[in-house]
């Protein structure tokens, strides 16, 4: 673990567990710090300042009364440890009212394990006068391509996770890197304004400078060719995704609906197909910390379970869901490393991290050449969940119209993928071979609870509503 | 932890004096942030989790001034931090500042101006009684294994702010406030629904959450009755709910502002009639810092400006914009700071008189889409209520799009008056023209 702040702190908590074992009969504590900066440069202005990933908190999580209580601080030491013992064991009790009614939890697992992880960025170290230079660069390049070009913003996040879990019988430490380099470009035409991203993510920095220059011009001129994008005709199509597309359904029309924490709340329409059909026998769908390498992989989660690789659809079939530790108690079930915090500052649950579609064996132009009018469907840019129901909200940042096999020069922007889920599932008829996971979002639980994300998969084919 | 008065004063001190030690340094900025809550997690109406969480930080911005251009750095002070580890981050953040040089602008400087006191009776209830509380009254309303919340998530939140800066200001505001995340849920063997609803407040009132309850609990009821709406409708759109606030503020107010300006990304200016040609209601908008029962509500913002309330859009005419210092100083206008809080003058037309005429009320949605630059309003309706002239059915499982750059000067406000977490306006809004699908 690289961090010294909490490399000091792994003897106070060790003692602080083993004196609260005293009286509770489950104790843990979670250390974690996120350190890094995020710099951005523009043509307008710039900056350095801390990674927006930053943190750094404590949590201790004990069972008592029946329930799990956690209590959340930013730091202690000597003089302030008797405090946090006292807080813990006063303020926690809650009042038999309350507790007339709980959920039937029993003591958590606590499987020995004693476990040192790192994964650090093993390329080229970059001052922050080198990032700016490289962004000042990319920036000076977008603005130099077209006249129309309003703005341009370079951004360069970089962050080192480092965590601590004790529990009675288990000690992990962790430390993991990753960045993210972002351009985004505003094209202005009159009153028409249109914008763009590149995003790139990647352990090594250096190749996510890389990756960012040589798309930088395609994304200029796609900005431009916005410009023109006119909204789409509400209708029914035939659509192929890109993996950005495709990745959006995988984490928003099913990967939600796993979330097991869902299971238990009766909240996931999905807890009642296990083992049955939900999308077209060419769909397998995986998510897990260990299922690739991104901005959501991590050694063990918020509750020091290791990370795993969850199949949750094989060839069409439910297989299972992903869950956090209480979900996992409460349900009988083995946790599969998906507890998950914004912060120190708030509770864990069941939450996704890398979820993907598995790679099939179309071409791509095969399967342009199979539309007869639809669209292919570019670009992530937001959507929102509905496990109960299984509705779908998506949104792409554009499409291309595809008439008779090929693309015509029609763009529209955005379009917006709507329906039931099962039925945009099983529509997939083709999958093509490749597959590109993107590791530079974040995910939210609702509305809150923000935590980043993967997501991505191969092309599909499919059919579905937009708008 | 949540540090006191005679600790931050001794902190301050220390931090200060490193900070006025480094010459290189020409001005800088510390936020303290104060943050305590208590929260409580239920499963249907049994307790899961209990937690209680406090902090306290010190965020450093350090400006530096280059050749006429100013730069920023920042780092976060820690009090287990050495006097020679306070002084190697300043001396970094100096470094960052000189690499990010921007166009100069001034800090805030202090006035005679009072920040609205933010008042809540949660201040003397404290958070784990007001939290209990707010369960009782959830719970308080019936619920049975057809109608229940499927889970309930109650914050109760502490935060106090204290910014201040190298020219004298010292500004500081505090807030009690409360969010309950609660799912509605209507099943039956054949068939689950459930909608999703946040509670906020900043005054705790029992009888208003339990009624709030019930309205919500009653959605869920409603959206388990929807039917599918009729092929080819084409009626006026009322948006009802939360999300009446999000049209107002991210296609107009978003745009008057000192940055999008500045980036030339603005879509309207000063003295633009913006509905012009339109026969709907002219909009009237102020922002400012305080709205009774709006809990976005603050009284500073994070350069520790007093905010105050200001005119953005009388009778459709944009009268002035609103931003934070740095680009108000660089729009040479007076700085606002950012204003969490927007009023709106409510319309000519009651709700039942929008009700006299077929109308399709969007009352959920999975999340609306308001894209200034592309004029989209739209998105997935899981909960509407059609009026087809005689009678109101719910409806569900349809979409929406319009394009608020052609409908602007037509869309309709209710005289009904709402206050959401950062909105007091017109509580309906009908939308012409809109495309159902």
């Amino acid at each position: 673990m690289e961090s010294e702040f909490l490399k000091s702190k792994i003897q106070i908590s060790k003692k602080l567990v083993k004196e609260l074992l005293e009286k509770y009969e489950f104790v843990s504590l979670l250390g974690k710090q996120t350190t890094g900066k995020g710099i951005r440069l523009s043509n307008f202005n710039s900056s350095i300042s801390d990674t927006g990933e930053k943190e750094c908190g404590f949590v201790v999580k004990i069972f008592h009364q029946g329930i799990y209580s956690e209590y959340s601080f930013t730091d202690f030491d000597e003089s302030t440890y008797g405090e946090i013992v006292n807080k813990i064991e006063t303020k926690l009790n809650v009042s038999s009212s309350l507790l007339s009614k709980h959920m039937n939890l029993t003591v958590l697992e606590d499987e020995p394990l004693v476990e040192n992880f790192e994964r650090k960025d093993s390329g080229k170290s970059y001052s922050n006068e080198e990032v700016m230079a490289e962004l000042d660069k990319l920036v000076k390049k977008a603005m130099a391509y077209d006249p129309r070009m309003v703005q341009a913003m370079g951004f360069y996040n970089s962050y080192v996770v480092n965590s601590f879990y004790i529990s009675k019988n288990r000690e992990l430490t962790q430390s993991y890197a990753f960045t993210n380099v972002y351009l985004v470009t505003v094209a202005r035409e009159g009153q028409v304004i249109k914008n763009n991203f590149t995003i790139t993510g990647n352990v090594k920095a250096e190749d996510c400078f890389r990756q960012v220059n040589e798309k930088c011009e395609n994304s200029c001129k796609l900005t431009i060719e916005l410009l023109k994008a006119a909204p789409i005709e509400p209708g029914v199509y035939d659509i192929i995704t890109d993996p950005g597309v495709t990745g959006l359904i995988a984490h928003e029309a099913f990967g939600h609906g796993v979330e097991m924490d869902m299971f238990v709340k009766k909240r996931a329409k999905s807890r009642l197909y296990i083992e049955k059909p939900v999308a077209s026998p060419l769909v397998s769908m995986h998510d897990g910390a260990a299922a690739a390498v991104s901005n959501a992989s991590f050694f063990f989660d918020d509750d020091g379970v290791l990370a795993h690789d969850t199949l949750i659809i094989d060839k069409g079939i439910l297989k299972g869901g992903i869950s956090d530790v209480i979900a996992a108690n409460e349900l009988g079930v083995k946790p599969t490393g998906n507890s998950r915090r914004e912060s120190s500052q708030r509770k864990a649950y069941t939450r996704m991290t890398n979820t993907f579609f598995e790679a099939g064996s179309d071409k791509l132009e095969d399967m342009i050449k199979s539309i007869k009018h639809g669209y292919m469907l570019f670009g992530s840019n937001n959507g929102m969940e509905d496990p109960k129901n299984w509705n779908i909200q998506c949104t792409a940042e554009y499409g291309r119209e595809i008439v008779d096999g090929k693309f015509t020069d029609k763009i529209v922007s955005p379009v917006v993928m709507s329906g039931y889920v099962p039925d945009l599932l099983m529509s997939i008829s083709m999958v093509s071979d490749g597959l590109e996971i993107t590791g530079s979002g974040h995910c939210g639980k609702g509305h809150k609870e923000w935590v980043p994300v993967s997501d991505g998969g191969p092309c599909l084919k499919a059919r579905c509503k937009l708008s | 932890m949540f540090e006191s008065e005679v600790q931050i004063k001794l902190i301050m001190e220390r931090l200060i004096n490193l900070l006025k030690e480094n010459k290189q340094v020409n001005d800088y900025k510390v936020i303290i942030n104060n943050k305590e809550s208590y929260q409580l997690f239920f499963v249907q109406d049994k307790l899961e989790t209990n937690r209680l969480t406090d902090s306290t930080s010190y965020a450093v911005t350090v400006y530096v001034d280059v050749e006429g251009k100013r730069g920023s750095g920042n780092f976060d002070y820690a009090t287990y931090l050495t006097d020679e580890e306070v002084e190697k981050l300043i001396e970094e953040a100096v470094f960052n500042a000189k690499l990010a040089l921007n166009q100069f602008y001034e800090l805030p400087v202090p006035t005679d101006d009072v920040p609205v006191a933010l008042k809540s009776n949660i201040s003397e209830l404290g958070l784990a009684e007001t939290a209990e509380a707010v369960a009782k009254a959830i719970f308080s309303v019936p619920m049975d294994d057809v109608c229940y919340s499927a889970a309930t998530e109650i914050f109760i939140y502490h935060n106090k702010t204290r910014v201040v800066n190298s020219v004298g200001l010292d500004t500081s505001d505090e807030k009690y406030y409360g969010e309950v995340e609660l799912v509605p849920t209507y099943e039956t063997e054949e068939k689950e629904v459930e909608i999703y609803h946040m509670v906020r407040f900043m005054e705790f009132d029992a009888d208003a959450i339990a009624s709030e309850v019930k309205e919500v609990l009653d959605l869920a009821k409603a959206r388990f009755f929807a039917e599918v709406v009729p092929a080819g409708l084409n009626v006026p759109v009322i948006i009802d709910g939360y999300e009446v606030e999000n049209v107002i503020r991210d296609y107009f107010v978003s745009d008057l502002n000192y940055a999008s300006e500045y980036t030339k990304t603005n879509l309207f200016t000063v003295g633009q009639d913006v509905q012009e040609n339109g026969t709907g209601d002219k909009l009237t908008v102020k922002a400012g810092p305080y709205v009774k029962g709006a809990c976005n509500s603050r009284g500073i913002d994070v350069d520790g400006i007093v905010l105050k309330e200001v005119s953005l859009i009388e009778n459709g005419v944009i009268k002035s914009q609103c931003g934070n210092n740095q680009f108000g100083y660089y729009m040479k206008k007076k700085p606002t700071g950012v204003l969490p809080v927007i009023m709106v003058e409510p319309g000519k037309t009651s709700f039942d008189e929008m009700k006299k005429a077929p109308y399709l009320r969007c009352v959920r949605f999975s999340a609306i889409q308001i894209d200034r630059f592309n004029g989209l309003v739209g998105g997935e309706v899981r909960l509407g209520f059609y009026f087809d002239g005689e009678k109101e059915i719910p409806v569900t499982g349809f979409t929406i799009t319009g394009n608020m750059h052609e409908i602007k000067g037509n869309i309709v406000l209710s005289k009904e008056m709402t206050t959401y977490s950062g909105y007091y306006g017109p509580k309906y809004i009908s939308l012409p023209n809109v495309k159902i699908i």
